[in-house]
């Protein structure tokens, strides 16, 4: 099985780390990694903020080096979404492109969602290292994506007791791409109040499948001086449990 | 459901919207009725009662248990015009006693229709409002009731269910805001 | 109408208030938790909406005979259906009504609908002293302020300030319990009822096919306002109508269980028409004034759903913005993410610019809507809207660095560049870390790559080795 990965820009910027783990643990599962190397953004930025035109090019540029792929995985949640979930209807008037935005979406996976669904993996090795850890279930992840459950299942398996789930893991994180910048004291608010509750849990990792909200949780933690606690993509938790 | 499961699933419905539901005879009530009006402050207290609606006979019970119980009762007024409240006396009354035709098993609802002397507002604006019915009146739900209305609907359906609460402050339910405090239902079985 | 509302600034000040956040928070979760027991209590909910949906969208898609349906059987029942275009023709027809009877005393039921038209500064002007009824509301009322919630006016307020509140305008004694507070207001608004000419209530629902409208309420104020005084105003927004009166049911049930997590409020009075032939409850007249005031057009757009909106409240509860802020900072009628939608809407994309972006795209709120109305999406669309408002240039500005990001060797090139900016870190001068990036460092520090070679040439190095 062959899939083709979608870095995402925040990985390609931030996250080396966890678009690594990621290959590593779809080829411990069995799946060939191939990465198309024209990819840049999904064109979140514009799509989010009305800029069609912008968000237009993005996709089209998406469809030039992802069409011929067979499978393909989004290492972060919102980008996965945006594939599936945003592109098709940015070309109203165009009934063919909407239909190859269509098919692409149905073979876009988001990583963890992937795994679960498609080589089926049941089960995830414990973890050499328990630690505490809980897990921020992004909105795009449970709204966008409709992944509830999957990964908290695995992070038990990985962790046992030391998993413990976030108090009202439901809510949104406060990052909301241009929302971090365009509201950053309301943003700072929903991150503060994000932050408490996993403190509350007393975990040293948090694990996420959503760069973005990862990004805005570990700077806004730096800021307020919680040195402990961790932040990660799953995968970079599976690979520690896989070696 | 048949009617008796029907009017079981009223009476959980009901109790858990805060209705008092009390099942009794036709022997009984009296009785009943009397015990729970002897729990109001000290009479004389003045009782709103509905002129029309009622079974053969059953309001003319109901008034002498009040009177025996040291209610006065007031009554919507026959007049050429129709019938009307004493405003006043409406306004004081701490009891209001209705017969109520029809209520339903899905919501624990009460359903009364308007039309000459029922009097509707005494089981608004007194504290306690005390409702008959008897076990044929028993609906599943709404929309069953509005099946079997004929023709247009009435000037105006009130579905009661439960006491008068507010939960404006501080989302903390406290019942008898404008309404009755209490709603008691006695089904003549 | 204010000029143009800037939220950024309202909602850093309501941020900063933490009795309002606790008050707000507390009764926003219990509303939530209670809408979620309620639905999943009852297995159809999910058809039901689909159903509501259909129902709405059978309205929406004719409105116009709809609304003259509602009027003529609102007319054959006895009542007189007035039309109004906007907000000043609406309160023209109130206060025509009110002087014909020469009115001086109105109670008021919950009516956000008459919130929208500013009526109760209306009719002062008219010589109508007006008294809200809903407990919510009469203590917004008292403290002069605007209602922060559809359906919890007060939610904004502990019951420390309602105490004093009443202590002070009331005479009350000071630092009374609820049960105590509720009582005096009892007291206090009975006293208004009997005493009112005209009652003034909105309507959750205006049946077209009978000329019916429902009021929905748990305290008992809208029948009481519907019941007691001789004239009865209704003010109804024409997106309350639904097509027959066997509709009724299954909307009560969307409605309150979205609304407070109740199967049934405690009350809902069905009215057809004033008082008939020898009745003693009611009005003598009933007017029913429908409301556009910028509905019609929203019908044939792309906004369209927006008229499905039963005002129930959900997506305040679920909205991680409105929890956060109290509905005050959106310094409209209607908060939250419904009112970020129809507040640009109703009056203007000019006044209300900042509201589209009022939200994270979290998709709670679109959840919890019983009408299925997609309000993350409608905010996407409004700041498309927005963004073809700004011209030429602002589109070019936006649209340059896609260009940029489209091309993979500048995009590779800009990544570089802007890693090894953001692997400096603290030794970055200030004037980059809080400046450009300004708002990003409010409550955050600036990103730092994670360690290791970056993933293209590790990706690099790994082919070559494999090969
Ligand atoms: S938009 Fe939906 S959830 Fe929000 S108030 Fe309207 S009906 Fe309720």
């Amino acid at each position: 099985m062959k899939i083709s990965l979608l870095l995402t820009c925040t990985a390609d910027l931030l996250y080396p780390a966890s678009a690594r783990a990621c290959v590593n643990v779809l080829e411990a599962f069995g799946v060939e990694v191939a990465f198309p190397r024209l990819q840049t953004c999904c064109g979140q930025p514009w799509l989010n903020t009305g800029r069609l035109a912008g968000a237009r090019r993005l996709a089209l540029h998406f469809l030039d080096v992802f069409e011929e792929a067979e499978t393909i995985v989004a290492i972060s949640s919102s980008c996965a979404d945006t594939v599936r979930n945003h592109y098709a209807e940015l070309f109203p008037d165009s009934p063919v492109l909407r239909d190859r935005f269509e098919a692409v979406a149905r073979r876009t996976y988001e990583f963890c969602e992937f795994l679960h669904l498609v080589p089926g993996v049941k089960e995830m090795p414990a973890h050499p290292h328990p630690v505490r850890t809980t897990y921020h279930s992004s909105c795009r992840t449970l709204r966008g994506i409709g992944l509830r459950g999957v990964a908290e299942e695995y992070l038990e398996q990985m962790f046992g007791a030391d998993f413990v789930s976030l108090p009202e893991n439901e809510t949104c994180c406060g990052f909301g791409g241009s929302f971090s910048v365009k509201l950053p004291e309301l943003s700072g608010r929903l991150l503060a109040d994000k932050l408490k509750n996993v403190s509350a849990t007393g975990a040293l990792q948090v694990a996420s499948l959503d760069l973005s909200c990862l990004t805005h949780l570990s700077t806004g933690a730096e800021r307020l001086g919680l040195k402990k606690i961790r932040f990660f993509h799953l995968a970079e938790l599976m690979a520690g449990a896989l070696t | 459901m048949s009617k008796p499961e029907i009017v079981e699933r009223y009476i959980r419905m009901a109790q858990a919207a805060g209705t008092d539901v009390e099942c009794v005879s036709g022997a009984e009530l009296p009785g009943r009725l009397a015990e729970l009006l002897g729990a109001v402050n000290k009479p004389p207290e003045i009782a709103a009662l509905a002129a029309s609606g009622w079974p053969e006979g059953l309001r003319e019970t109901v008034e002498a248990v009040l009177v025996s119980s040291g209610f006065e009762v007031t009554m919507p007024r026959k007049e050429q015009g129709g019938y009307s409240w004493d405003r006043d006396r409406l306004a004081a009354a701490s009891v209001g006693i209705v017969w109520c035709e029809r209520y339903l098993a899905d919501t624990g609802s009460l359903v009364l229709a308007s039309g000459p002397g029922m009097g509707g507002l005494a089981t608004l604006l007194p504290e306690i409002s005390i409702v008959l019915s008897d076990a044929k009146g028993c609906l599943e739900d709404l929309a069953d009731f509005f099946r079997q209305m004929e023709g247009a609907p009435p000037s105006r359906i009130t579905l009661v269910t439960g006491p008068s609460r507010t939960g404006d402050i501080e989302a903390t339910m406290t019942k008898g805001v404008h309404g009755p405090g209490k709603v008691a239902h006695f089904l003549l079985l | 109408m204010k000029s143009s509302h800037n939220f950024r600034k309202a909602s850093a000040s309501a941020v900063a208030d933490e009795v309002l956040g606790a008050a707000v928070g507390k009764t926003a979760d219990l509303l939530f938790s209670m809408r979620a027991a309620a639905v999943a209590a009852y297995p159809g909910f999910e058809e039901l909406r689909d159903w509501g949906r259909s129902r709405k969208m059978e309205v929406s898609g004719d409105l116009a005979t709809f609304v003259r349906r509602f009027s003529d059987r609102l007319e054959a029942a006895g009542g007189a259906a007035h039309f109004a275009r906007d907000a000043r023709e609406a309160v023209e027809i109130v206060t025509n009504i009110a002087r014909g009877l020469g009115a001086v005393a109105a109670v008021k039921s919950k009516s956000m609908t008459a919130e929208e038209i500013s009526l109760n500064e209306a009719l002062p002007e008219a010589g109508v002293t007006v008294t809200e009824t809903d407990l919510g509301e009469f203590i917004i009322q008292l403290a002069g302020e605007k209602p922060s919630h559809i359906v919890a006016p007060a939610i904004h307020k502990d019951r420390a300030q309602v105490a004093a509140l009443f202590h002070e305008t009331l005479g009350s004694a000071p630092g009374l319990d609820v049960g105590d507070l509720v009582r005096v207001a009892r007291k206090a608004l009975r006293e208004r009822f009997l005493a009112a000419d005209i009652g003034i209530t909105g309507a959750n629902f205006a049946i077209a096919e009978t000329g019916t409208i429902a009021i929905v309420t748990n305290e008992g104020n809208g029948r009481l306002t519907s019941a007691l005084p001789a004239v009865q105003i209704a003010i109804v927004g024409i997106d309350k109508i639904i097509p027959k009166l066997s509709d009724l049911p299954g909307f009560l049930r969307l409605l309150t269980r979205s609304a407070t997590g109740q199967a049934v409020s405690s009350y809902v009075t069905v009215i057809t028409g004033p008082r008939r032939q020898g009745e003693e409850e009611g009005p003598s007249e009933l007017h029913v004034v429908l409301l556009d005031n910028g509905r019609s057009p929203l019908a044939s757009g792309p906004f369209r759903e927006m008229l499905h909106c039963l005002h129930c409240g959900a997506c305040l509860n679920s909205c991680p913005v409105y929890r956060a802020v109290g509905g005050h900072a959106y310094e409209s009628v209607y908060p939250g993410p419904m009112g970020d939608v129809l507040s640009p809407l109703l009056w203007g994309m000019d006044v209300y610019a900042d509201l589209p972006d009022a939200c994270t795209l979290c998709g709670r709120c679109a959840e919890v809507c019983p009408m299925r109305i997609p309000l993350p999406e409608y905010h996407r669309k409004l700041r498309v809207l927005r963004a073809g408002l700004k011209g030429e240039a602002a589109a070019w500005k936006a649209e340059a660095p896609a260009i940029l990001t489209q091309h993979p060797l500048l995009y590779r090139t800009a990544l570089g560049i802007m890693r090894r900016v953001l692997s400096l870190g603290r030794r970055l001068p200030d004037g980059i870390r809080t400046g450009l990036p300004g708002a990003w460092t409010v409550c955050r520090e600036l990103p730092h790559p994670r360690e290791g070679p970056d993933f293209r040439s590790w990706w690099e190095k790994r082919k070559s080795c494999h090969e």
